[in-house]
Order: structure tokens, then sequence, then C-alpha cells
């Protein structure tokens, strides 16, 4: 019990290494099939990915070893702290699930809406207005003025 | 004299209306920038790497690189008046410039940052103008050995001096290096670590990497930390922010000294603005006649690592442009913006592009000066606009991510590779891993691999290349010291945590 709790407060770190380990194995078993030395004795496109993969075994059994010796523990954020982080982050992945569907105007105007009026607490008003203001103003400025071509979305079948 | 030919060649660049308006848009972006903890030049200038390609290379780099300096300006204000520096390099003036705003002075402290950021930023110009061809000129004698080995010397500096500790920077490094390996191969055309998706055969961008891991990362973290902005009242009209002469001769040699270490740190590749601002504040501190006033108001305090993270941003143009090793975060994506444009930073660049070069570095003056003007003259508009846009930009840094990273290739991969690289950045910071190091990895990556086959092909697969050839056997000896002398800070400064440049802490 008492040695689970030792190793609980590294739990973060821990969980670090595993996802290195993991990319170490990734990068070996997914590079098998592809030749170490080419024509000539020269090296292949498996050279480097495995010297990286082996330098970063040795690195995070350092790493491991180190947060032991040195007893260094994580202050992580409490949940109730990640609640806006990850409303934040949700709108972004609204983002790229509606980009193309919808279009980046609308997109745009429903994702400011969400995020003045949900995260940030403006009224409707305020939120909406603002939200109006950046769609417009983004593309006035990427589309006309920088001239890059923003997704249409619904609006494809009103423009073809 | 040919050097003074090139500078007038270049200020001819440099002053044509276009580039005049993107340099002053591009140093007050960077003043705002710098002010607005949340946001990094580095996350700045990835996002607005791709909406700046319309307009060419000369005018995009002049913009970018205004943004890049004009932030080191700007995280003064936020260092004086909030006691919140608004970039990693401006902790140190944190402070005495807070203490000082305390006093009643918060205009004294501005106006002495300003111009001591105004003379290490133009004299640092003027040594980025005398070492960087000469640096080019030496470079031009690297064979792929040199390369290889320059490239491990700079990914072990910014890892050796990135971050809590050594272990951690050089598994970013590596992180980073993997990152690279992603797509064709250069050499034999095979596809590596696509998992059968199309579009990862052109490899991962460091664009949206960058966007991710500085913008939407910071701000991710902004979220989860709340900070609030509560500024000092102060008069800042500008006749209170110019000093006295009192104050200028106190500050005069701490001007100079810092000018000196600001340089020679930003020379090397991961020492950065934000070491230079402390290093030159310890060598203040230590031959100062009044060394117990620092911490508490010392006009010194202020003038030394302002006047350093300045020089420092110019000199780290010098690895940059002459050799093609971005020294640090923000100058990667520099670097990755010269490359956007079809030119190869290193010796070449001199001689192959001078319009852009030396249209660039006059433009440096040019922006200086600008710099000067804004922050002793319009103080209280950059402070009531930071009071007015804090609430908004969240959103606008999604937005501005998305839009820029879009705008490159038009494709929802990259939306998508900047989130992940977001997630990733902001996972990497709580487990204290440095960011920095990833975005050099993938950058420099390619280069590397390239560089060792060559090399390795040209000595018949013998690794006897690196250690005969002096320059290469050099860089490698300073990279093993680097490595060394960080593995010997880690053990007696336990997690003393070192800023990388790029954004608070990071």
């Amino acid at each position: 019990m008492g040695f689970t709790k030792g190793i609980g407060r590294y739990l973060p770190q821990l969980a670090a290494a595993a996802a290195l380990f993991a990319l170490v194995a990734t990068v070996v078993v997914t590079s098998r099939n592809m030749p170490m030395v080419v024509d000539g004795g020269s090296p292949g496109p498996r050279f480097m990915p495995l010297v990286l993969a082996v330098v970063l075994a040795v690195l995070t059994v350092w790493y491991v070893a180190e947060t032991f010796i040195k007893k260094q523990v994580l202050t992580l954020p409490r949940l109730a702290d990640m609640a806006r982080p990850a409303a934040y982050v949700g709108l972004a992945v609204l983002v790229v699930l509606l980009w193309e569907r919808l279009g980046a105007v609308p997109t745009v105007l429903l994702v400011s809406v969400l995020e003045l009026k949900g995260l940030e607490g403006f009224g409707w008003a305020k939120a909406l207005g603002l939200a109006v203001f950046l769609a417009a103003f983004t593309w006035l400025l990427f589309e006309v003025v920088l001239g890059t071509n923003l997704p249409l979305g619904v609006f494809k079948a009103l423009v073809y | 004299m040919e050097i003074l030919q090139f500078l007038i060649d270049g200020f001819a660049v440099a002053l044509t209306p276009v580039n005049l308006a993107v340099c002053a848009l591009g140093v007050v972006l960077g003043t705002l920038v710098g002010a607005l903890p949340g946001i990094g030049p580095t996350g700045a200038v990835a996002m607005l790497l791709a909406a700046t390609y319309k307009l060419g290379p000369t005018a995009a780099l002049i913009m970018l690189a205004g943004i890049f300096y004009g932030t080191q300006y700007g995280g003064t204000i936020t260092s004086v008046l909030m006691g919140i520096p608004g970039e990693s390099a401006s902790v140190v003036t944190t402070f005495d410039g807070y203490q000082l705003a305390k006093k009643g002075r918060a205009g004294t402290a501005l106006g002495i940052a300003a111009i001591g950021s105004f003379v290490g930023g133009t004299l640092s110009v003027m040594g980025l103008m005398i070492v960087g061809p000469t640096l080019a000129g030496m470079a031009l004698l690297f064979g792929p050995a040199e390369y290889f080995c320059l490239m491990v010397l700079a990914l072990s500096l910014i890892s050796a001096f990135t971050g809590k500790s050594l272990v951690r920077g050089l598994i970013a490094t590596v992180l980073g290096l993997l990152l690279a390996l992603v797509g064709q191969d250069v050499m034999t055309g095979m596809p590596r670590f696509t998992f059968g998706q199309n579009v990862l055969l052109e490899g991962i961008d460091f664009l949206p990497v960058g966007v991710g891991m500085f913008g939407l990362a910071e701000t991710i973290e902004g979220f989860e930390k709340r900070q609030t902005m509560q500024v000092l009242k102060a008069d800042l009209r500008w006749f209170q922010v110019l000093p006295s002469r009192q104050e200028l001769k106190e500050s005069f040699g701490a001007m100079l000294r810092g000018t000196g270490v600001g340089f020679f740190a930003g020379l090397l590749p991961g020492v950065g603005s934000t070491i230079a601002s402390f290093l030159a504040y310890g060598v203040e501190q230590r031959v100062s006649k009044n060394a117990k006033e620092f911490g508490h108001g010392a006009v010194a305090g202020v003038a030394a690592p302002e006047t350093a993270n300045n020089a420092s941003s110019g000199a780290s143009f010098v690895p940059m442009l002459s050799l093609g090793i971005p020294g640090g975060a923000t100058s990667a994506v520099l670097l990755g913006a010269f490359i956007m444009f079809g030119l190869q930073p290193g010796p070449s660049l001199f001689r192959d592009a001078p319009q852009v070069v030396w249209g660039l570095i006059a433009s440096m003056y040019i922006g200086n000066v600008m710099l000067l003007v804004i922050n002793i003259a319009f103080i209280p508009v950059i402070v009531a606009f930071m009071d007015r846009i804090k609430a908004y930009l969240p959103l606008v840094i999604l937005l501005l991510s998305v839009f820029g990273v879009y705008s490159y290739r038009n494709a929802v991969a990259d939306i998508v590779i900047m989130l992940a690289a977001g997630l990733l950045g902001y996972a990497m910071t709580k487990l204290e891993f440095p960011p920095a190091p990833v975005i050099l990895g993938l950058i420099l990556g390619g280069m590397l691999e390239t560089s060792l086959r060559q090399a390795l092909e040209l000595s018949n697969g013998s690794l006897t290349i690196f250690v005969t050839r002096p320059i290469a056997v050099t860089f490698l000896a300073l990279a093993a010291v680097s490595v060394l002398l960080a593995a010997r800070r880690g053990g007696k400064n336990d997690g003393d945590p070192v800023p990388a440049e790029g954004g608070d802490g990071r």
C-alpha cells in the first residue's frame, strides 16, 4: 500500500514514460520493412528512425530514473480547473468538424458566439454583435485582402 | 566599405512605402504581443506567417522580424505596470521595474527600458552587419560532416539550456526529430510513418506545429490559470516617460554592458533573450556600487536586462542568416519563413538574395527607431488597448490560428495537426518538458538526416569523418561540453527553470 502510494506520486511521469516507450515501439515496428542500407552501402530510410528510437529509449530510462532519484513530484491542475480549458479545446474541435461542412464564415459565427457567451460570459447582444464583426472581418481579411480560398460549406450550392 | 554599400542598398529596399508600412505594422503588433500575456512571439510569428505569404519574401520577413524584436519592447509594459512579464525575456524587468512603478516612477522605468531597448537593438544590428557576412564566408568551407555537427551543437545547446532538466530537453528534441521523419524519404522517396494517409506524404510542416504549441497551448494554459490583468495607474504621458539626465547617467554603463552580454548570448543557439536578460542583471548587480538597491527599484536593474534582451534578439539573426541555424523557437519559425519563400538561410543567402538580407537588416534599424517613438509617446494608447482587448484574446488567437494555418495549404489536416500540437504542447508544459526543442528538431531534422547520410556516403559508412575533420570535431566537442555543463547544472540546482525564448517560460 505504501509502495503503491509512493509510486502513485509519480503517475504523470510514469504515464509520460509509457507513452514514450510506446512511441519507440511504434517507430521500430512500423519501420521494420524499410531498408537499413541502400545501394552503395549508404544509410537507408530506416537508419535515422532506428537511431532516434534507441536514443529515445535510453533517454526515457534516464527520465524515469531522474524522477525517482530526485523525487520530482508534479502538481497537476485540479479537475475543476480544467473545465474552461476543456471547453476551449472543444471549440477548437468544433472548428475542425464544421470548417468544410458548414463553411468558414458560419463556423466563425457559431464558435465566436459560443466562446463569448459561454466562456467569457458576455450578454447575447454583445456576443452576437462581436461574432458578426469577427466573421465579417476575418472573411474580408483572408478571402478578399489575402486571397485565401475559404471553404464555402453550405453556401456552395448558392455559388455553384 | 563593401558592407556600407550593401547597407545603403538595403535602406533603398527598406524605405519603400510598402516595406515601411509592414515594418511599422510588425513592430506595433510585436509591441502588443509582447505586452499581452497569453501569446508569445513564436505563436504570433507562426500565426501570421501564412497570412504574410502574399506580401512577398522581403516585406513578409520585415514584418515578421518586426514582430520578433518588437515583443522585447512590449514585454516591458506589463512587467512594469502589472508585475506580470508579457513574455519570458521580461521576467527580470519585473524585479525592479514593478518596484519603481509602485514608487510612482513607472514613467522612468518605461522610458529607461525603451531607450535601453533601442541602444541594445541598434548596436546588435550593427554587430549583425559585421559578423553575419564574415561567418557566412567561413561557412562556405563546411561540408555535410560540418553541417551535421553544427546542427548537433545547435540542438544540444537548445536542449541543454532550455527548461528544467537536460533529459527533458533532449527528449523534446528527439520528438521534434521524429516528427521531421514523417513523409517521403528525401533520398529514396519511400513513405515513412504516413500510416496510409496521403496528406502526410508531404510531411508535417512546422507552421501548424508552431502555431499549436506556442499559440493554442499558451491560451489553453491561460484558461487554466485564469490570469487577471490589473494595471497600476500611472501618468504615462511622453514627458513623464522621458528619463532625466541623472537617470540616463545611472543607466549608461548598464546599457553598454547589457548590449555586450546580450549580443554574445544571442549568438549562441539555445541561450536566447531570456537567459541574456538574467545574465545581464547578474553582471550589473555584481559591478554596481549600489547592489543593495537591486530588487527594490534600481534603474540599472531595468536598463541592463532590457538592453540585453533586445541585443540578444538582434544577435540571434547572425547564426540564422549566416549558418541557417536558428537560435531559438521564434528564429526557428523565421527560418521556416525563409524556406517557405524558397530561400535557404546559410552562407549562400548573402550572395543569392542580398536585397532580402540587407533590406531586412536596414529595416531593423528603422524598426528600432519606430519602437523607441512608440514606446515613449504612445504608452497610454497601448495600455488602454491592452485593457480593452484582454477579454477577446483567446477567441482572436483561436481564429487567427485557424485562418493562418488554413491559408498556408488550404488543408483541414493542418488545422488537425495544429490542434494536436496544441494539446501536446499543453501536456508537455504540465509535465515540465520544454516545447522549443520540438520545433527546432522538426525544422532541423530533415537537414540533419540529409547531412548525416551524405557524410556517411562520402566516408563509405565510416564514422571517423566526424572526428577527423577539425571544424566538425570542434562542434561535436562543444556539443559535448554544453551537455556536460547542463548535466552539472541539473545536479547542483535541482529543477531551477530556465525559461526558453518564445513566450511565458517557453
